[in-house]
């Protein structure tokens, strides 16, 4: 690209003011103070327009600081060329930037081009206005080497547009910290926690789950133990029957007993009373065949009055005869106040019965009462279960949240991989595209501008500069003010070989040898008029010895 | 006449994954609450019968507490009845010793009486296609017909939960009371009756939000009319915050805020954040939220839907890492969130402020 003309209407200082720039060194020899810089920024408002309207302070708020001091129309134009073509804006300035108006035409055809400015220079120029400051404008006081700044900062920064030295570095660190959270070595880390956290709850789960069928199976046993006892309760029940029933069997055998006792006292004391009395009659009886004997022998008479002697009652015989009654009169009278006389026979294998009977009532009892108490346990204890598996939805709403956690976690995780991948390979495209060829450019420049004596430089690839001298590796630091101002220039000069690789730019520089030592002018200037075979430089000096 | 129909109560049931295990209980009880609210409320206005559409519960396994809390709330409430249908996740639950007002439709179509009102319903099983068939309803009654499942016209035949909707037309139903989805809605029957979803009667999770409670089905002679009725003791919002054309995080705040203005402190806010922001803005919520939730019953962070406005233009020429590493991202091809998410963080680490 190549200036041709420009025409200041208004703009600082600078009023109705032109000049035609030619290709090569375009030397501005001008005092302190005639508006050099307010020239230079002339140019850049017509590619950029005035930046830091928002600002209050002047020397950043470029409309105010280039307000033009006399008042009138605040503006210009510029003719440029561009890839062969001409081109000739007109740009003037308002207060705000909405009062600004904005021009562009093609030379030769005389084409308008309508567009918004932004667009138009940001089309031809490929360029936004930080990366022409950083590269094409090269001011007077910017940027200049400060006691403690490092070229590598300065290229750094020119290149990442950063404030920081060693950003980069400390943006993946930031960025591996992140990533070190959610996932560490040796399986720590939030996910790590996370995961564990979640086989934790379902292990929880599971042990719920397993509670339920515990308490599904403490049921089914209780069912059963249920069953049984109410089986043990009826032939509980069944035995007491018996048991009370042999028991009043028991106490009909004693009446029995005792009545059969009755009975064969009464009837024994009949028979012995009927023994008595018919042996008695038998004795007297047994007289009667002899005297009937004699009463045949003899006459009738005798035997007559001995039969009728037999024939008298015996008082003996009689209280037999009496007793005999009466105690038939008993046993009949006993015998009929008893139907069933058969009846009498005792069972005797009751009492046997019985102690058999008391035992089993114990033995199943027992079981019973076992029963009872276990059938309770088991109700407590499926209770217990049941009470402990109910959390299972508090472990199963944790379960979901615990879930959701990790999936946020691994996708924060995978985003930070990605970025870091994406800066990483942005730094290694940012050094291939531009340090890379920087380094061997400032190589270059470094031999047309300081004549050999900027000899043994070493750049590495963190874009440290450093610079070997009579055997030691020093920081540019240890370079005066001159030297360090040619070192400026020529990473400003690699810079601009790496970013306008077609369509080299113009290039204006602000006084840029005003540190050197006399002695080192003369190649300097030498150094800007090899350079100048290459860039139309528009060069702004004060002092004759630096034309 | 009136009855109250309503369904999906899934009491003792899980709540919303994020709240602390002391408002997951308190939640627990607040809905039995509820349940004990509707049995007031049916005693105190006159309510012959409350038809309880399907999951009471979310499984037959249900803690003798919540079981015996229902039974108890119902055997408080005798001049109400309560029909009680079971729907595919609590059968088997009620057996035993039953108060009286508390009755149960079986697996076979079963009917209720009350004055000119039937009020039929029946457990919908798999590859029982032939149950509508069943239904025997008198065409000079009011009838309301109760059942559990995904109201459909084409009744798939695999799956024991769709209601078929075309099988109950002409069947002289004229409230279709169903249960299965949580929120309230109705539509037209046939020419002579309608179906309703009575919807839960209070939200658990923020797939629940908004008005959530029954239904008031009213007979007068004839004729039938219905009015959903909000009950719930606290309800769920999810709330939108369109964050566009926005910076500083005091905007957004400010804009939440607003959008908060008029909910109920005692609700349950999720907040989703949408539109479109820029590099500069800052929209890390977090610490915003955590203050919410000393204001509202609780609240968290939704889906951040928000998308970040670059384009490659912007970045086509700019020769810093920055650019490059833009440039890269937007190449990518990754799914929009994460390349939103993933430039954020770059631009972030790079600007030396907090990440995430």
């Amino acid at each position: 690209m190549k200036l041709n003309r420009l025409y200041i209407e208004n703009f600082g200082n600078l009023s109705k003011f032109s000049y035609d720039f030619e290709s090569g060194l375009n030397v501005i020899n001008k005092p302190n103070g005639w508006g050099k810089s307010t020239l230079a920024s002339f140019v850049k408002a017509m590619f950029y327009g005035l930046t830091g309207t928002g600002k209050r302070d002047i020397v950043n708020n470029e409309r105010k600081k280039h307000t033009p001091w006399g008042g009138g129309r605040f503006g210009g134009n510029l003719e440029f060329e561009h890839k062969g073509k001409g081109y000739r804006i007109e740009r003037f300035f308002g207060n705000k930037e909405a009062e600004d108006t904005f021009v562009m035409y093609d030379t030769e055809t005389s084409k308008k081009y309508n567009a918004d400015p932004e667009v138009i220079v940001k089309r031809f120029f490929d360029l936004d206005v930080e990366a022409f400051e950083r590269s094409v404008f090269f001011p007077q006081n910017e940027i200049r080497f400060g006691l403690n700044d490092s070229i590598s900062a300065k290229l750094s920064n020119l290149v990442e547009n950063t404030d920081d030295i060693n950003n980069y570095n400390t943006a993946i660190d930031r960025l591996d910290k992140v990533r070190q959270r959610f996932k560490r070595t040796g399986g720590r880390g939030e996910i790590a926690e996370l995961e564990s956290a979640i086989l934790d709850t379902e292990r929880k789960i599971t042990a719920c789950k397993d509670a339920y069928r515990g308490v599904d199976a403490a049921k089914v046993m209780t069912e059963q133990k249920i069953v049984r006892g109410t089986e043990v309760a009826a032939e509980l029940k069944k035995v007491k029957t018996e048991i009370s029933k042999a028991i009043e069997l028991r106490e009909k055998n004693v009446q029995k007993v005792a009545m059969v006792d009755r009975y064969n006292t009464l009837k024994k004391s009949k028979e012995q009373a009927q023994t008595e009395y018919d042996e008695a009659i038998k004795q007297k009886n047994k007289i009667k065949p002899s005297f009937i004997l004699l009463a045949i022998i003899t006459l009738g008479i005798a035997a007559l009055v001995v039969y009728l002697r037999g024939r008298k009652e015996n008082p003996v015989i009689t209280q037999l005869k009496i007793t005999l009654d009466m105690r038939t009169r008993d046993y009949e009278e006993f015998c009929r106040a008893q139907d069933n006389v058969s009846g009498f026979t005792v069972a005797e294998a009751t009492a046997l019965d019985l102690d058999t009977l008391r035992q089993r009532e114990v033995v199943l009892q027992k079981e019973y009462d076992r029963l009872k108490d276990e059938t309770a346990t088991l109700r407590a204890d499926a209770q217990a279960k049941q009470e402990r598996a109910g959390e299972l939805t508090e472990f199963e709403a944790s379960l979901e949240a615990l879930k959701e956690k990790k999936i946020d976690a691994e996708y924060k995780l995978d985003n930070v991989k990605l970025c870091i991948k994406f800066l990483e390979q942005a730094k290694q495209n940012i050094n291939l595209n531009y340090v890379d060829p920087m380094k061997e450019s400032f190589g270059s420049y470094a031999e047309i501008m300081a004549d050999g004596d900027l000899g043994g430089y070493v750049m590495d690839s963190d874009l440290d500069l450093k610079f070997e001298r009579h055997g030691e590796t020093k920081s540019v630091d240890f370079f005066n003010a001159g030297h360090r101002d040619i070192v400026d220039i020529c990473v400003r000069l690699s810079l601009i070989d790496a970013l306008y690789k077609d369509e080299k730019p113009f290039i204006i520089m602000d006084d840029p040898f005003v540190n050197l030592d006399e002695d080192k002018i003369s190649s300097a200037m030498d150094a800007l008029k090899r350079l100048s075979e290459i860039y139309q430089i528009i060069y702004f000096t004060c002092h004759k010895s630096r034309e | 006449m009136k009855f109250i129909h309503t369904a999906d109560l899934h009491l003792d049931s899980k709540m919303e994954s994020n709240l602390t295990g002391l408002q997951a209980k308190e939640r627990k009880t607040e809905l039995l609450n509820t349940f004990k609210r509707l049995a007031a409320y049916a005693a105190e206005n006159n309510i012959t019968a409350v038809i309880v559409a399907g999951d009471m519960f979310d499984s037959p396994r249900v803690t003798q507490k919540a079981r015996n809390y229902v039974l108890d709330v119902i055997a408080n409430t005798p001049n109400v009845d309560f029909l009680y249908l079971a729907g595919n996740h609590d059968e088997g639950v009620f057996e035993g010793e039953l108060p009286t007002n508390f009755k149960q439709f079986g697996n076979g179509w079963e009917y209720f009486d009350y004055g000119n009102v039937t009020i039929a319903g029946a457990r919908l099983l798999p590859n029982d296609y032939g149950i509508y068939d069943r239904l025997k309803l008198n065409p000079d009654r009011v009838n309301i017909v109760t059942m559990h499942g995904q109201e459909s016209n084409y009744g798939r035949r695999d799956n024991a939960e769709i209601v078929n909707l075309t099988s109950l037309q002409s069947r002289f139903v004229d409230y279709l009371a169903l249960g299965h989805v949580h929120s309230y809605k109705t539509g037209v029957l046939d020419k002579r009756g309608i179906w309703c979803y009575s919807g839960c009667l209070e939200g658990r999770g923020f797939d629940e939000c908004g008005d959530k409670g029954f239904v008031i089905v009213e007979v007068t002679g004839k004729t039938i009319k219905h009015e959903f009725v909000p009950f719930a003791h606290r309800k769920l919002y999810e709330i939108e915050v369109d964050i566009t054309g926005l910076t500083a995080l005091s905007q957004v705040e400010a804009k939440a805020e607003d959008a908060l203005r008029d909910i109920d402190k005692n609700s349950l806010i999720k907040l989703c954040l949408t539109g479109q922001y820029t590099e500069d803005t800052n929209k890390d919520l977090r610490h915003y939220i955590s203050g919410l939730n000393g204001r509202f019953y609780f609240a968290k962070a939704g889906a951040d839907r928000s998308r970040l406005t670059i384009s490659v233009e912007d970045y086509a020429n700019d020769i810093s890492l920055k650019g490059e590493f833009i440039r890269l991202v937007l190449k990518a091809g990754l799914a929009p969130l994460q390349r939103d998410a993933v430039i954020c963080y770059g631009i972030n680490a790079l600007k030396g402020e907090e990440i995430e």
